[in-house]
């Protein structure tokens, strides 16, 4: 059953790698996002919202528990049946390609040419990340998983003393009066803190346990790497919101990099804000990378081929393209990340995988039943056929 | 027009990273999905370099999920 490449990844090496993707493109759309809708309380709406999907990763688990050794496009086909489960595979990827990567590349070229280097086209940033992404998903992911244990250490070390050279700067008062309106502005802003961060992560399951040898521990990496990935999103969110209030993180394109310019200890250590854009950097490297190898690991699993590496390339060069028309303006993509990415990673994210799961159960009733029945004939008839089975 | 040349040498250069290791083996269902993949990849490269004001395929998603986005606005969810 298993057509793809073998790979083998620790556990450990899973948790960063789900690290990575969930701050992923989050860091940079989200805090803004949730900021917006639920003001001071977006940190509590982020809260909400990684507890929520803790739940919805739960329920991956089960999926990857009942079919250890299939990944995600494998498990649609035994359970919806080969054509159906091929079409909504297909569905899935091209979608997916259109959605994941593409918006996340030009979140890339974006940034640099708003806040970096303004003259340089957007295509020729596009073009360089994506070679790295290309190189990185032909070497496999192995190797990408070997790269993120790697700069964990450094990320962690960033994002740590980011978080304290900041400190000086956050007002109390900004935070509050606390959870002003009730409880209503929050639910918009968790469903799009848990569209945004977790629901993505079915991606994961194209490698997810079927790559650990300890399928436990991979589930364990899994919620691990969640978990820590959600909160670091939510300490960026709660800084933004003390340092410089609800209001202005609301109405900025870039809040986290806004936080890192306002760093100052002592008129000395000052505007080290590309730091921050090395961080960005890195996790959306790992976002993008993990799209692409889903994509090509999908589209190798659908039309049954041996290798998905040759893909991988004439992929890179779709993506280039996508990233240049992707958004037509910035509130395009404010509306699409809004209103349309939530209900469209409810329906992948959450529908399909309750679907599954559904789908699990029924069939497996109907063989007890089956087997039941025969169990029933074979032993009223008592023929010898039980020692034939 | 620099833009096309830039397209046609990244393409051969992709066409001679992949191919013939493909063609070696004898993995002709591949070579269908690789050139296939690559053609999609050449025209959409062409049509947005040489075209203006390109629609987003994104548009279309959002037509097809609005039922389901109006759902969503009508629970308080988005």
């Amino acid at each position: 059953m298993k057509k793809y490449r073998e790979v083998n990844i620790s556990p450990r090496q899973l948790t960063t790698l789900t690290m990575f993707f969930t701050i992923g493109s989050g860091i940079l759309i989200i805090p803004s996002a949730v900021t917006m809708a639920a003001k001071q309380d977006a940190w509590i709406a982020c809260l909400v919202g990684l507890f929520l999907g803790v739940a919805v990763l739960c329920l991956y688990n089960l999926l990857t528990k009942f079919y250890p050794q299939l990944n995600m496009i494998l498990m649609m086909e035994t359970l919806f049946g080969k054509w159906l489960g091929k079409t909504i595979a297909l569905l899935v990827v091209i979608t997916l390609f259109l959605t994941g990567p593409s918006p996340a590349l030009y979140f890339t070229s974006n940034f640099v040419t708003t806040q970096i280097m303004p003259e340089t086209p957007t295509q020729a940033i596009n073009i360089l990340f994506t070679v790295v992404i290309v190189m990185g998903v032909h070497l496999g992911i192995e190797t990408i998983a070997r790269s993120s244990e790697l700069l964990i250490l450094p990320f962690i070390l960033l994002f740590f003393s980011f978080a304290i050279l900041i400190l000086n700067q956050t007002q109390t008062e900004n935070i509050l009066p606390l959870m002003e309106n009730g409880m209503k502005p929050i639910w918009p802003a968790a469903s799009g803190f848990l569209s945004g961060v977790v629901l993505p992560h079915f991606c994961l399951l194209i490698f997810h346990s079927a790559a650990v040898n300890d399928a436990k521990k991979a589930r364990r990496a899994l919620l691990i790497g969640t978990i820590i990935g959600g909160l670091a999103i939510t300490l960026i969110v709660a800084l933004g919101i003390l340092v410089f209030g609800p209001d202005i993180i609301a109405n900025s394109m870039y809040p986290s990099y806004l936080l890192a310019q306002k760093i100052n200890i002592g008129s000395f250590l000052q505007r080290i804000e590309v730091i921050m854009g090395i961080m960005w950097y890195t996790t959306l490297f790992f976002r993008i990378a993990i799209y692409m190898y889903f994509i090509a690991l999908g589209l190798t699993c659908i039309f049954n081929l041996r290798d998905y590496r040759p893909l991988v390339l004439p992929l890179g060069m779709i993506l280039v393209a996508m990233a240049e028309i992707i958004y037509p303006n910035i509130t395009y993509q404010q509306k699409w990340d809004g209103e349309t990415w939530p209900a469209f990673m409810l329906l992948w994210g959450f529908l399909l995988p309750v679907i599954m799961l559904l789908t699990h159960f029924i069939r497996k009733l109907f063989a007890n039943r089956n087997s039941n029945n025969n169990n029933n004939t074979n032993n009223t008839n008592n023929t010898n056929s039980n020692e034939t089975q | 027009m620099l833009s096309i040349v830039v397209i046609l040498v990244v393409t051969s250069y992709i066409i001679w990273f992949v191919a013939p290791d493909l063609f070696k083996n004898k993995y002709y269902k591949e070579l269908w999905a690789f050139f296939i993949l690559l053609s999609i990849g050449v025209a959409a490269s062409l049509t947005v370099n040489l075209l203006h004001d390109v629609p987003t395929p994104l548009q279309v998603i959002t037509n097809i999920l609005s039922p389901l986005i109006l759902l969503l606005k009508n629970i308080g969810l988005v």
